[in-house]
């Protein structure tokens, strides 16, 4: 599967390049950077941590999922209902997250790349 | 899934057929009045990104609700109680991780299919090729396991018996669809998944609302009736009624769930309607929509399996237990709710099977034909006159599988395409939105080897030969232990995208990564034309 040469890419124009260069030397854009990667992969690490951690008890720890909480309910009743119940409330988490540090840092990045495009 | 136990009363008490052919008129007449009113790729493929994020998160949540997770999973839940319970979980979890890690890269990048968004950053042929052809194998499986699997659930309602009425069934039902998507491409799909995910939620919340008013609005009370009728006893809460205690059976079953999750995150039908909105926040909301809807509907899904157990008794619920909602809904609303349960079903089905076939279609004229074939010289007019004719392609070859893998249980089946699409898609979207060394070589390695790993090794599996139950019940080649190939094939994929970008000769396009950063985080278009 070798793949044959040097690939042809396609043509730059400078203003462009010039202005994502310039956004992405910013303190500002680095930060955007970082705090969103550290949003997203979080929420994703948490939420399978869940998930899986669950399956793994279901298989690992019958005893412990077989005991009762309440009435007939057992833990792994209880457990799997919670992860259904997790979904929303990462969901809303994220959302907030970035709703309220993010998407304004965002915005403001966007602005200055639009009139970075457009001073040619 | 092969069963073809008759509903109870269905000797015509009901008016099945009538709702039948209401549904299908109502589908093709919808079909016509939301064709495109121009004849571009835009318009048919994504609607011209001009969905908002209300419509296409309940278009989202009922692309992703099948026939399947309604009536399947409630009868698992039903006659299996916790461990059935375990089916559910994966695809709600899979759209929190669309939502953290994909929704708004790929509608930066993404124009109509999953090799597009990739196209982006990397060598464009090599990578629509290999992702085109992944994409129509995922596909074609979900497809034909739908097909399948519509076949088993709508005979009963119909009260339709033997493989040979369920067969002209599945025909009829999927060349009604290569109709309707032909003429109403994606937005008639959109109008069709909104409604469904209607009035599969109004249906199926109305059920589970009397089956709670039935037991005072105690759940409590509900899960000790269920235990008292269920033949299994206090055992229905407990694991173990339908996964073995042995290593071969755990493993069996964390790969299943690896695939569940993580297929379900890379499936291309779902996928492609993160393109038709108009800008990443409404593609990100759209997701978070779905997500909150699929999680309230994993809610009902529980009150119904439990309350069929409970109302019914587990010994009047034939296996594997398909019928066991339709059973509840005629024990709690008689024929009337039964009515409009099938009308529910009919509904589920026609919009899954729309959805998919848009998403083989757009990959084939896409992917295959106009980046691959044409290397991209071609027109709008063509690639769309070509998309038709894929539709009708793709939707018969779809069809006469189906008929030869009949007696095959069509979860098997749903389980093996969410594998493939884990191995062969997913590691190559994650690489290409989060690590600028990917490259074009390592995308092909990854695609390939995940693709060739997973049917390969489904094909050695316990599902396909060495017992009665498999595909080829007579023949034995089944090396592989464990039914589903997730477990191996998708950290194999994985491992290969990595080996294929560090020892390929190519040198990952940094300029292009960066530029495609600042767009993504920044919710910016290209301002030069992509690929």
């Amino acid at each position: 599967m070798t793949m044959a040469g040097a690939p042809p890419s396609p043509p730059r124009e400078p203003v462009e390049t010039y202005a994502y260069e310039q956004i992405r030397a910013t303190g500002e854009y680095r930060q955007l950077r970082r705090r969103r990667r550290s949003v997203s992969f979080t929420a994703t690490a948490v939420i399978l941590t869940v998930y899986l951690g669950n399956v793994l008890l279901a298989n690992e720890a019958r005893d412990l999922m077989s005991s009762t909480v309440a009435g007939h309910t057992t833990v792994g009743l209880a457990l799997g209902l919670a992860v259904c119940m997790a979904v929303p409330l990462a969901a809303w988490w994220y959302q907030r997250r970035l709703a309220t540090d993010l998407d304004p840092l965002a915005d403001q990045l966007a602005a200055a790349l639009k009139y970075l495009r457009g001073h040619r | 899934m092969n069963s073809t136990h008759a509903l109870t009363s269905s000797e015509q008490p009901y008016p099945a057929f009538a709702i039948f052919v209401v549904c299908v008129v109502c589908a093709l007449l919808l079909s016509v009045w939301f064709s495109p009113h121009r004849d571009t790729t835009e318009d048919f493929f994504i609607n011209n990104r001009r969905l908002t994020a209300a419509q296409s998160g309940l278009a989202m949540f009922g692309e992703y609700i099948s026939a399947a997770a309604l009536l399947g999973v409630p009868g698992l839940i039903a006659l299996s109680g916790y461990d059935g319970l375990l089916y559910l979980l994966g695809p709600i979890i899979a759209l929190t991780i669309i939502l953290f890690l994909i929704a708004e890269p790929f509608h930066t990048s993404g124009r109509f299919t999953i090799a597009d968004a990739v196209a982006r950053r990397l060598r464009p042929r090599p990578v629509h090729t290999a992702l085109g052809i992944s994409t129509l194998a995922a596909s074609m499986l979900y497809l034909i396991a739908q097909l399948v699997g519509a076949g088993a659930l709508a005979a009963p309602i119909l009260g339709l018996a033997g493989p040979a009425a369920q067969r002209a069934l599945v025909a009829s039902l999927g060349i009604l669809m290569i109709l309707y998507v032909v003429i109403g491409g994606m937005k008639a799909a959109t109008v069709m998944q909104c409604i469904k995910a209607v009035v599969l939620l109004a249906g199926s919340g109305l059920l589970a609302i009397l089956v709670l008013a039935e037991f005072g609005w105690n759940p409590g009370a509900l899960l000790t009736a269920a235990t008292r009728m269920s033949s299994a006893g206090d055992a229905l809460l407990r694991p173990g009624l339908l996964f073995n205690d042995d290593l071969t059976g755990q493993l069996d079953v964390f790969s299943l769930q690896l695939a569940f999750v993580l297929g379900a995150a890379s499936l291309p039908h779902l996928l492609t309607r993160l393109c038709a909105v108009p800008t990443a926040r409404t593609a990100r909301s759209s997701v978070r929509g779905a997500a909150v809807l699929t999680s309230v509907f994993g809610l009902i899904v529980v009150v119904l399996g439990f309350g069929a157990t409970a109302i019914l008794g587990s010994d009047a619920i034939p296996h594997p237990g398909n019928t066991a909602t339709l059973l509840l809904a005629e024990a709690l609303g008689g024929p009337l709710l039964l009515a409009m349960l099938a009308f529910v079903v009919f509904a589920t089905i026609l919009a899954v099977v729309s959805g998919v076939m848009l998403a083989a279609a757009t990959s084939l004229a896409h992917d295959i034909y106009r980046s691959t074939i044409k290397a991209g010289r071609t027109s709008d007019k063509r690639e769309l006159f070509v998309a038709r004719s894929a539709v009708v392609l793709i939707g018969g070859t779809a069809i006469t599988m189906s008929m030869y893998v009949q007696n095959i249980n069509a979860s098997l089946l749903i389980g093996l395409s969410f594998a493939v699409a884990a191995s062969a898609n997913l590691p190559t979207l994650l690489f290409t939105f989060y690590w600028k060394g990917f490259t074009a070589t390592g995308a092909a390695w990854s695609v390939y080897g995940g693709l060739i790993s997973s049917l390969g090794l489904a094909v050695f599996s316990p599902a396909v030969s060495g017992n009665p139950r498999a595909l080829l019940p007579t023949a034995n080649f089944a090396y592989f232990p464990l039914q589903n190939p997730g477990l191996v094939s998708i950290p194999l994929s994985f491992l290969l995208g990595w080996l294929g970008s560090t020892l390929g000769r190519e040198r990952a396009d940094e300029i292009s990564y960066a530029e495609w950063e600042v767009r993504t985080l920044t919710d910016t278009k290209a301002t030069r034309p992509g690929h």
